[in-house]
């Protein structure tokens, strides 16, 4: 069994180190641990990956990625960053304050933190490098920002823990909200206090005209938070549906009212997005193969049973787990995160009377975080890809970002009100 | 190059030309029309009170082709998530053999993933399963998974001659990420 173990983190490292694609990584680490340590004959394992994608609360995600896709080239990324300006733009730090509240707001059409550092800190990084702010303090707040991305409901990383852990995606999508603002608030402080203290200049205030011009331009656009969590909360559509519901919407709002989409490029989105979607799925097959793995030859035991002798403190037990979370997310991505861990980690965490959308939350948030962390975080990557700059550079602009997500993360994991306030208003009996 | 060989490659390009074409618009196509499928449920439900029942099946199922097929195309753009740290330390030579030697290891991968789907749709088939709402032949969709790995083989033999026959392979560590 220890040999056992010893050979997936080998193989799993291994794979890992020499680029090959990821979702090989898992499928073909499983394969040649079945093949020899257990009896379990191979041709079954095909049939594993697939039960990984038989789920429709699954289904969510390539439509929740297509519904932000039509959102961020249609026009609506920019109508948030103008709206936030006007609003916080004159306060010292405050284009450091619109990033985070636009990728808050962005965050609410979009399931993924990856999207938003594209299309906020797209527009956004070339404004504050222009307005004085240093390059570290601009790669640091979109990279770290667009974290709220997969905060703010939707969120992907909730609807594939909801299929994972069976807990109410509506309630967890609610729970996201508080979580979100925990984060917006800390960031926020920041920027204030960074600005005060390098004197960045501080821009003039937005007269009401055009706070009432961004505003008319933006109100379409946030229609669709409003059907996505209404319709969900409401019991209209589950939230599968409410995601293709909100695809129609989204094509709607930007080929007909905004007008910045034609046919022909809502079909570019489409194809981009179906890549999109393919290639996260595909991940969440493998790593479900992985976690089966896991289970049969009894790793998932032999991990949980340190584990569960922590049940009588549930202080202790979130604490572990997040610890837990944050080292495999320094190496793996959100879902598989997610889908190798939460099987391993639920059982404790029921019996020591933690409910399922208070882990749910802070699962999110701490498989979210993953994405910022070194080595292996992907944003860092995507950040580094995207404003073209060094791989080291970026991790050294979001360390104090990282500091400050995981301050949020204490307090989302420690004062659960925050987050669970929203949702126990909407569904009696949700922990 | 010679007359042969310069046709050998123009049959080749325009072939995968299509096949890339053809990949596209399916993964394209599927995911517009389940959107719309699934839109057109909910109106029918509230509004007609008559949904599809079928509606949520066919879109899982269409869903896993996408996986499959698409994952050939992130196989031919390189866009699959890996962790390319190690070719930022290597040499422009050694990041070449990095890139083919990941490509043979997938290859020996997918060889091994198409056997063993492949005699898991002939299972399938051979049981006659069929699919709990439309009452579709289940081998089908599994079919998505040998289908998907030969085609993402296809293309890892293809990146490989392109890289064989390129003198620097530049740019083949940097994937695309754009979720």
């Amino acid at each position: 069994m220890a040999l056992t173990l010893l050979l997936v983190l080998a193989l799993l490292a291994l794979g890992l180190a020499v680029t090959l694609p990821m979702f090989i990584v898992l499928i073909g680490t499983a394969f040649i641990a079945f093949a020899l340590t257990t009896p379990i004959p191979l041709s079954i394992l095909p049939q594993r990956v697939f039960a990984g994608l038989e789920s429709f609360p699954l289904l969510a995600i390539p439509f929740f990625v297509f519904a932000a896709n039509i959102m961020g080239k249609g026009g609506l990324s920019a109508r948030i960053v103008r709206f936030i300006q006007t609003l916080v733009g004159h306060l010292p730090g405050g284009l450091g304050i619109t990033v985070v509240i636009t990728c808050a707001l962005f965050g609410a059409i979009t399931g993924s933190s990856a999207s938003t550092i594209v299309a906020v800190g797209g527009i956004l990084y070339p404004a504050l490098l222009n307005a004085g702010y240093t390059e570290r303090f601009a790669l640091g707040v979109v990279t770290g920002s667009a974290l709220l991305g997969m905060i703010i409901p939707p969120s992907n990383a909730m609807i594939v823990y909801g299929a994972v852990a069976g807990a109410s995606i509506g309630a967890l999508f609610m729970s996201g909200v508080g979580a979100g603002a925990v984060f917006a608030a800390i960031y926020s402080g920041y920027c204030y206090g960074w600005a005060k203290w390098n004197r960045i200049p501080v821009a003039p205030r937005a007269s009401l005209r055009e706070v009432w011009q961004t505003t008319r331009e933006v109100f379409w656009g946030l229609g669709m938070p409003a059907i996505i969590l209404g319709g969900i909360y409401g019991g209209v559509f589950t939230a599968t549906e409410a995601a293709a519901v909100s695809v129609v919407y989204a094509a709607f709002v930007c080929t007909v009212v905004y007008r910045e989409l034609d046919l022909k490029g809502l079909w570019e989105v489409c194809l981009d997005s179906a890549l999109a979607s393919a290639r996260i799925l595909i991940m969440v097959a493998a790593a479900s193969l992985f976690s089966y793995l896991l289970t049969v030859t009894g790793m998932t035991a032999a991990i949980a049973q340190p584990f569960a002798e922590l049940k009588g403190s549930p202080d202790k037990v979130l604490l572990v787990a997040n610890l837990l979370f944050l080292v495999t997310g320094m190496f793996i991505d959100v879902f598989s995160n997610i889908l190798i861990l939460v099987p391993i980690l639920i059982g404790t965490v029921t019996a020591a009377g933690i409910g399922p959308v208070h882990f749910g939350i802070v699962t999110s948030v701490n498989v979210d975080i993953g994405n910022v962390t070194p080595p292996f975080g992907l944003n860092l990557f995507v950040a580094s890809g995207t404003f073209d700059k060094p791989y080291l550079a970026v991790v050294r602009a979001v360390l104090p970002w990282l500091g400050l997500a995981l301050l949020s993360l204490a307090i989302v994991t420690y004062v659960p009100e925050l987050s669970l306030w929203l949702p126990k208003q909407m569904y009696p009996g949700v922990r | 190059m010679n007359a042969a060989a310069a046709a050998r490659v123009g049959w080749w390009s325009g072939l995968d030309r299509a096949l890339g074409a053809a990949e596209w618009t399916f993964i394209g196509g599927a995911l517009a029309f389940t959107s719309a499928l699934l839109f057109l449920n909910v109106i029918l439900r509230y509004v007609f009170l008559a949904p599809l029942n079928w509606a949520e099946e066919l879109t899982l199922y269409l869903m896993v082709w996408i996986v499959f097929v698409g994952g050939s195309v992130a196989v031919r753009t390189r866009g699959h998530i890996a962790i390319d740290l190690l070719p930022l330390v290597l040499s422009s030579a050694n990041r070449r053999r990095l890139a083919i030697g990941v490509a043979l290891v997938a290859l020996v991968f997918f060889a091994v993933f198409f056997w063993y789907s492949g005699q898991h749709v002939l299972r399938v088939r051979s049981i006659g399963q069929t699919t709990p709402v439309m009452g579709a032949p289940m081998w089908l969709t599994y079919l998505a998974m040998p289908v998907g790995s030969f085609l993402m083989g296809l293309r890892t033999v293809q990146f490989l001659v392109r890289t064989a026959r390129a003198r620097r392979a530049e740019g083949v560590h940097l994937i695309d990420l754009h979720d």
